[in-house]
């Protein structure tokens, strides 16, 4: 049988003693639910409480964190500040620099007593030394800023051996020692790449082998391995029978002004930038850097970079030396265009070419420069980019623009300038620059530039 | 044990059996509460027993009938006033599937201190389940009743087997439960 839920209750009075039972039930009801209620409530007061001190958590949190963050940005601000102050000096101290170097060149081509000589030998010697620091906090400064950046141009790589072989082979006779490079078939390539920080590289692995290596033979390697899409690895190895490197040395070495051991610095000198530019740039080539060898067992240092391959310039002469470029400006008479708001700059570049078959010209401004070159059709201009009156980029564009309206030839423009981001110097090719020197540059150098484009231009007639 | 089992327990028996019977029912025991039960409290799980044993003697009907037809009323009362379990469950199984899962869970908010049996359930087939029971109390034929009562609910015929699996106090009895082919 299911139970009927709406039975009736009968009708009537009720019993004393239901009543009471009812009452009682009613009333411990009534004594817990007052009991709930008041949980309730205190359970409301303590999540309001919580909330208040969440709240303040919050915002004591959101303070610390935007504190923190005003920290860092002001931390940054300090260390920008630091770079640009850095590039910014380093800027400034190029440009007399480029004057002193300049001048001490065109000293060293006059009349002097061995006495003289032998001082402005180690004067040379020093500015070399100051002009390798600046370049280097330069370069260190664009790495700090992420600015380190790379230019794109083609390269025979066997020049670049080549001229270090060369220039390394001379420094490692003076020291007794001998340098030997191994470059098989594989180095005979094009490669299309930065060529100067590549340069710099090589430089800076030769130059740290011939300074801490006093006897014995200095050993570069070098491979290239083709990869997927037309990409080529350079594998560099460098050998000394130097000092070495302790562990300790090998970890500190990457790190920005560190020198393997403070007593180094004293007796080789050199700003302790090396290896971090170094660095930066395989890196940035998709490649890698490491450092060997135990302490007093010489040093192995080994670096890989990645560049893309590159068809070799039908017209561009590999001009990487010297004797064949000054052969050239001496063959016969050039006119070159020195553009350049500082008299010092003009001077340096007239002395440098004094020794050749060279008519320099010089002008102090952009709008100089277009006035001279359209009176004078120069066979080469070296232009100077910030100068008063008009800049070297605007005019290097208005050069163009009239040699196309009169169908003139294109006459080879080569910025010199302080200025060598590799942005700025991207802008100047795009300008109708052909190239770009940056200063402070040396004879050799400047000669070398100079000869390879005139080496394309038909003789005059 | 919660006041809501007492407060229905005297309901049924009132229903059944009017005011009269019940009052003498308890005025004739000895109750700690005194028989004063309201919904919302809290009373000792010997006064059902006592109060069960009670309506039986005094109804004549033996109290696993008793236990047994307190489960279909509650089922009932659940039905009215927790009708929210029931609207999704689409079968018998269904709704005893969820029970420990969904409904004492439930019960377990607004009750913390709830000490609530344990239902265990495998569906061994569509037509076929076993249920575990396990409570600190020997409720077994109430919770019999209860799930007769939610086989009528789903309009579900079928045999519910009990098998006593006691050695321990309480209660542990395993339902079978199979469902009549459709």
């Amino acid at each position: 049988m299911r139970p009927d839920r709406h039975h009736n209750a009968p009708d009537g009075p009720v019993a004393r003693s239901r009543y009471e039972r009812e009452r009682a039930a009613r009333l411990s009801a009534e004594t817990l639910l007052e009991a709930k209620s008041r949980e309730l409530y205190e359970a409301n007061q303590r999540l309001t409480e919580q909330a208040k001190n969440l709240e303040l958590g919050i915002a004591e949190r959101t303070r610390e964190v935007e504190e923190a963050a005003y920290a860092r940005v002001l931390a940054e601000a300090a260390n920008d500040a630091k770079s640009s102050f850095l590039a910014s000096m380093s800027h400034e101290i190029r440009t007399p620099l480029h004057g002193v170097l300049g001048m001490m060149s065109a000293l060293e081509s006059t009349r002097l007593s061995s006495e003289q000589r032998d001082l402005l030998e180690v004067m040379k010697e020093a500015g070399y030394v100051l002009r390798t620091v600046v370049n280097d906090i330069l370069d260190l400064s664009k790495v700090e800023a992420g600015q380190l950046e790379l230019s794109y141009a083609a390269f025979y790589l066997p020049n670049v051996l080549k001229s270090l072989k060369q220039h390394y082979g001379l420094s490692a006779a003076s020291k007794g020692l001998t340098l030997m490079f191994d470059a098989d078939q594989s180095c005979d390539c094009w490669l299309l790449g930065d060529e100067f920080r590549l340069r710099q590289v090589f430089a800076n692995l030769l130059s740290n082998a011939l300074k801490f290596t006093a006897h014995g033979t200095i050993f570069l390697e070098a491979r290239v391995r083709q990869e997927a899409h037309g990409v080529y690895c350079l594998d560099v190895r460098v050998e000394d029978t130097g000092l070495g490197l302790s562990n300790f040395a090998r970890d500190r070495l990457f790190k920005p002004f560190a020198q393997a051991d403070p007593k180094v610095a004293h007796r080789f000198g050199g700003s302790g930038l090396g290896l971090t530019i170094t660095r930066r740039i395989c890196h940035l080539m998709g490649g890698a850097i490491t450092l060997d060898g135990e302490e007093g067992k010489g040093t192995v240092a080994q670096f890989q970079v990645r560049l893309k391959g590159a068809e070799p310039p039908e017209a561009r002469v590999q001009c990487a030396d010297l004797v064949g470029a000054e052969a050239l400006l001496r063959a016969q008479s050039w006119t070159i265009l020195v553009v350049d708001d500082s008299a010092v700059n003009r001077k340096v570049v007239a002395q440098y070419l004094k020794r050749y078959k060279v008519t320099v010209l010089e002008a102090e401004d952009g709008a100089q420069a277009v006035e001279l070159w359209r009176q004078v059709q120069p066979d080469f201009i070296l232009m100077d980019i910030n100068m008063p009156v008009m800049g070297g980029i605007a005019a290097a564009l208005r050069i163009r623009e009239e040699a196309r309206e009169r169908s003139e030839p294109r006459v080879p423009i080569v910025a010199l300038t302080a200025n060598a981001m590799s942005h700025q110097v991207n802008d100047y090719l795009n300008a109708g620059l052909d190239a770009h020197i940056a200063k402070p540059v040396g004879r050799a150098e400047l000669v070398r530039v100079i000869g390879s484009f005139l080496s394309r231009k038909p003789a005059r007639p | 044990m919660k006041g809501v089992i007492f407060v229905e327990l005297l309901r049924m028996a009132e229903a059944h059996a009017g005011e009269a019977l019940v009052d003498e029912v308890l005025d004739g025991l000895t109750l700690a509460s005194g028989g004063a039960y309201s919904g919302i409290g809290s009373y000792s799980c010997g006064e059902l027993f006592s109060l069960v044993e009670a309506f039986s003697k005094r109804l004549d009907m033996p109290e696993p009938d008793l236990q047994k037809a307190f489960g279909h009323w509650m089922f009932s009362h659940f039905l009215e006033n927790y009708g929210e379990f029931f609207a999704d469950k689409k079968t018998a199984f269904d709704m005893l599937a969820s029970i420990e899962g969904e409904v004492h869970v439930e019960v377990r908010k607004l009750y913390p201190d709830a000490e609530l049996p344990k239902f265990e359930t495998y569906q061994v087939s569509e037509t076929e389940m076993t249920m575990i029971y396990k409570s600190a109390r020997p409720l077994e034929f109430f919770c019999l009743g209860l799930i007769e009562a939610c086989l009528v609910h789903y309009g579900t015929a079928g045999r519910i087997t009990p098998q006593q699996r006691s050695g321990d106090d309480g209660a542990h009895m395993v339902f079978s439960i199979g469902l009549d082919a459709a």
